[in-house]
């Protein structure tokens, strides 16, 4: 939000200045300032034409300033969304390193439907920013028009980390993710999303590019996802199976447990409880691991499903158990859907322009809560 | 509880009275005071243990998770609580770092006063 106040502030002094008239250095608002205007006057044509055509003109400007005007909301440091209006409907995606510089990467979103699946939203490489068809995200949030939060995308990140020991594009897979809110997202034209990955650093472009412009065919750079000459390899990820999905179950976020020794207790308590206050947001993020032809090669915790920012109590739920009497698990969390699913990572390049697997595969695992219709979370 | 089998634990222990909170297992693994839990996979798909959910809140801690158990009166003067709570040895990316979490999945049991 106070990216968002910034940007406001900025905005209106900018337009103010526009509008307002030029002067002199030390000329006071005086009629012959005023009647310098009367200069802009156009031989032949009236001046209340000019004056209205210049008032509908800035109207216009107004009007489209006003319409265009983004929303920005900022998830430190994980990801930003920026809903825009304009000319055509763009699914923009960024990604950045920590300092905020592009890096050279190809994603692949996906999005969770309700009923379990798995729907590609889009796929692209490029360095820095791509943009992509908006269709495929608006149909996926329209099955989250009642959602009082906002809904996870879930992106796979090939990038370049750094050049390895051979001078060659270091590649880094990520599985991370963003949240974005169906209401603002679908009376929108554009969706920009800012994306923050760990990098080892800028390859060093000018070495690699010449390295990589002789070793062209693309058999030279089968390990490697890098830009030179304005060529990618590209690589994404596709949905193989799920081990295990559930719907509507209970999640546990807290839990007490007693053995044998059960009856020396008076009483066991749980509690949860989750609100949001002012700025603050609650989130539900999943995991992946990243695995190369078996061997475990990174670990991601960032797939966000759900954001939740208005304030509200989302869930509030105790309970106590007294004088048990036998071995017990007492528990109070949350319903909610969870899958376990497995990628596999495609590559696609000349020699393999329909897609092959490169070995890599990634196991995500992803909850979200059910939400009441008053738009609480249904407790247990 | 899956947590159980794969990840580390912590004690806390108490005189009659344990109550663990979320502020405290997340802090007690070196996290920040911001609310940040994990939950285990369900048992029994064969994937990295390492795989969890979050559930937490940035900027400060509005939120909260508890759990706890007291003994009757006959054990107050002879017992302790002692607690074991399991920490995912996982980190998730906040604010100002990378901080590990904690969960409150809390195994107790009544042990004879020394």
């Amino acid at each position: 939000m106070e990216l968002l106040r910034y940007a406001r502030a900025w905005g209106s002094e900018r337009f103010s200045s526009a509008l307002r008239p030029r002067r002199l250095p030390g000329e006071k608002n005086t009629g012959r300032f005023l009647a310098g205007m009367g200069a802009l006057k156009p031989a032949g044509l009236p001046a209340r034409y000019v004056i209205v055509g210049a008032a509908s003109a800035l109207a216009a400007a107004v009007f489209w300033l006003v319409y265009t005007w983004p929303v920005a909301v900022q998830y430190l440091p994980h990801f930003s969304v920026e809903y825009s209006n304009g000319v055509g409907r763009a699914l923009q995606l960024e990604v950045v390193n920590e300092t905020g510089r592009p890096v050279v990467f190809c994603a692949t979103l996906y999005g969770w439907l309700p009923n379990g699946s798995f729907a590609q939203i889009g796929w692209r490489c490029g360095e820095g920013a791509v943009s992509m068809d908006k269709s495929s995200l608006d149909e996926y949030l329209r099955h989250f028009a009642g959602v009082p939060g906002e809904v996870g995308v879930i992106a796979f990140i090939t990038y370049v980390s750094g050049t390895d020991r051979s001078g060659r594009p270091a590649l880094a897979r990520s599985a991370a993710g963003f949240t974005v809110d169906p209401r603002e997202a679908l009376r929108r034209d554009a969706v920009r999303v800012t994306m923050r990955v760990k990098s080892r650093g800028a390859p060093r472009r000018q070495v690699a590019a010449a390295k990589y412009s002789l070793q062209w065919p693309p058999q030279q750079i089968d390990e490697g996802c890098y830009a030179a000459d304005n060529w990618y390899v590209c690589y994404y990820w596709q949905y193989d199976y799920s081990y295990e999905t559930a719907y509507h179950t209970r999640i546990p976020l807290a839990a007490v447990r007693v053995f044998y020794d059960y009856y020396k207790y008076y009483g066991l308590r749980v509690k949860a409880y989750l609100q949001v206050q002012g700025s603050n947001y609650v989130y539900f993020r999943g995991s992946a691991a990243i695995k190369y032809k078996g061997v475990s090669s990174g670990y991601s915790a960032d797939i966000f499903t759900i954001t939740l920012k208005n304030e509200t109590v989302y869930l509030d739920t105790e309970k106590s158990w007294l004088y048990p009497s036998r071995p017990i698990m007492a528990a109070v969390g949350f319903y909610g859907d969870y899958a376990v699913a497995r990628y596999k990572e495609m590559k696609i390049d000349p020699l393999c322009p329909s897609g092959c697997e490169t070995g890599y595969t990634a196991d995500v695992y992803l909850a979200r809560p059910t939400f009441l219709h008053n738009g609480t979370i249904e407790k247990f | 509880m899956t947590a159980a089998a794969n990840w580390a634990y912590k004690t806390k222990s108490h005189d009659y009275s344990l109550l663990l909170k979320s502020i405290d297992v997340v802090s007690s693994v070196g996290g920040t005071d911001f609310f940040a839990l994990a939950i285990p996979l369900p048992s029994g798909i064969p994937v990295d243990a390492k795989l969890t959910i979050g559930v937490g809140q940035v900027r400060q801690t509005v939120s909260l998770a508890a759990a706890g158990a007291a003994l009757r009166e006959a054990y107050v003067s002879t017992h302790d609580v002692v607690g074991r709570y399991y920490t995912p040895g996982i980190e998730f990316w906040l604010e100002i770092g990378e901080y590990p979490v904690g969960s409150l999945y809390l195994d107790v049991n009544a042990v004879t006063q020394t």
